[in-house]
């Protein structure tokens, strides 16, 4: 093998590093999932640090968990990376999961006065059905996102654009939800 | 499905109580192994239904075969056609923790954390049931108190609006009976002599609960 060739290889294997080191840098958490992430962040944007609740496994009631997620500039994208955190469910031991299996969000609108909007994908919900599972889903959709964004108020939850009056049949969902309907 | 009922006459038949078996049809509610949701409820509700009659208490179903689910808003329309005094609506629980046991029991929320126009006089058809939820709240207590046991602990109580409240315009309650996510629990569901023992529980409450009551009809 020639010089050349050698350069050549070594050049290679230097761009691939860099194209892997690049990739290191977005939140494995965040890069598998509904939203496509790359649509979501550039990775380029400062981190902003966040509190996310998951129902506690070992005990009644619900845990935090710290998350870092991208400040990007639009807070719907922001949203959009919460979401996908959250439906992953919690690291820490404890920490449960109130989304079983793949939850996937179509869109999520901010109305700007207060109100998100959140459409969800009617073929990724797998709630196993009761009401408190249902609970689990919503409390900890709601209390994430009042806790993260000040500036929301009330979760209006949509499935396929559409309104529901449940997911399951249990929690009421046709009118937004604030963290006092809880 | 009402016309069809008041054809044959059930619905001026529910007499005190109008117990709903929860889900049905090709809803099949929790799922486990060997277990499902519809089917349980709907055997337990017709066990109630049976000792109810023999204490001397009528009562009627909002399902009375695995095949029919009617939808939240049948189940409405039926209650407040029926003349029943009360509307229970029996579940089977699930949690993302194993360890959750027991029965939690629901109501609607009252008037004064519904919308403002509820205040004003103004209530929409499907925020109804909040109107009721102080005698709702009597009947969730009195369940409460007969489902407390040892084998599956105490049982809670908390007003919360559910999809199955809407345009109820009677005091309704749910009950989730126990949790399918607990093994334990899961075991004791599955076995005739529990499913028994529950609604024998859930008659001593709504036995406790019709006491209260004025025989005017009118609830206090």
């Amino acid at each position: 093998m020639n010089r050349r060739a050698i350069a050549g290889i070594l050049g290679l294997v230097l761009v691939l590093a860099y194209w892997m080191n690049s990739w290191r840098g977005h939140d494995p958490r965040l890069a598998s999932g509904d939203t496509k992430t790359s649509s979501l962040y550039t990775g380029k944007e400062p981190k902003r640090k966040l509190r996310i609740t998951f129902p506690a496994t070992g005990k009644p009631g619900f845990v935090q968990e710290s998350v870092e997620i991208f400040a990007t500039r639009a807070e719907s994208s922001q949203v959009k990376q919460v979401l996908l955190a959250l439906y992953r469910g919690g690291k820490a031991p404890g920490s449960g999961k109130a989304f079983p299996g793949a939850w996937k969000t179509r869109e999520v609108f901010l109305d700007g006065k207060g109100l998100v909007v959140v459409d969800l994908e009617s073929s990724s919900l797998a709630l196993p059905g009761g009401t408190t599972a249902e609970y689990m889903s919503l409390y900890t959709l709601v209390k994430t996102l009042r806790d993260a964004f000040p500036s929301i108020r009330a979760v209006q939850i949509l499935v396929d654009g559409e309104r529901r009056d449940s997911l399951a049949g249990h929690i009421d969902i046709s009118d937004p939800l604030t963290l006092e309907d809880f | 499905m009402a016309v069809a009922l008041l054809a044959c006459g059930r619905l001026n038949a529910a007499g005190l109580l109008l117990i709903d078996a929860g889900h049905g049809g090709s809803d099949l509610g929790v799922k486990a192994p060997d277990f499902q949701e519809a089917a349980a409820v709907l055997e337990i509700a017709k066990r109630l239904q049976s000792q109810l009659k023999a204490a001397g208490i009528e009562s009627a179903l909002t399902r009375s075969d695995a095949s029919a689910g009617p939808t939240l808003s049948e189940r409405a329309t039926l209650a407040n056609a029926s003349g029943a005094r009360a509307y229970l609506s029996l579940h089977i629980n699930f949690s993302p923790s194993a360890q959750a046991k027991g029965a939690r029991i629901f109501f609607p929320r009252g008037l004064s954390s519904a919308p403002a126009a509820a205040t004003a006089g103004l209530l929409a058809w499907d925020k109804a049931a909040s109107s009721r939820a102080a005698e709702a709240r009597a009947l969730a207590q009195q369940l409460a108190l007969s489902l407390s046991a040892p084998d599956s602990g105490k049982a809670s109580v908390q007003n919360l609006n559910l999809a199955p409240f809407r345009g109820l315009r009677l005091p309704a309650v749910l009950v989730e009976l126990d949790f399918a996510s607990n093994p334990a629990s899961l075991a004791r569901l599955k076995s005739e002599e529990f499913r028994k023992t529950l609604s024998q529980r859930l008659v001593q409450g709504i036995k406790a609960w019709a006491a209260t009551l004025p025989p005017s009809g009118v609830a206090p």
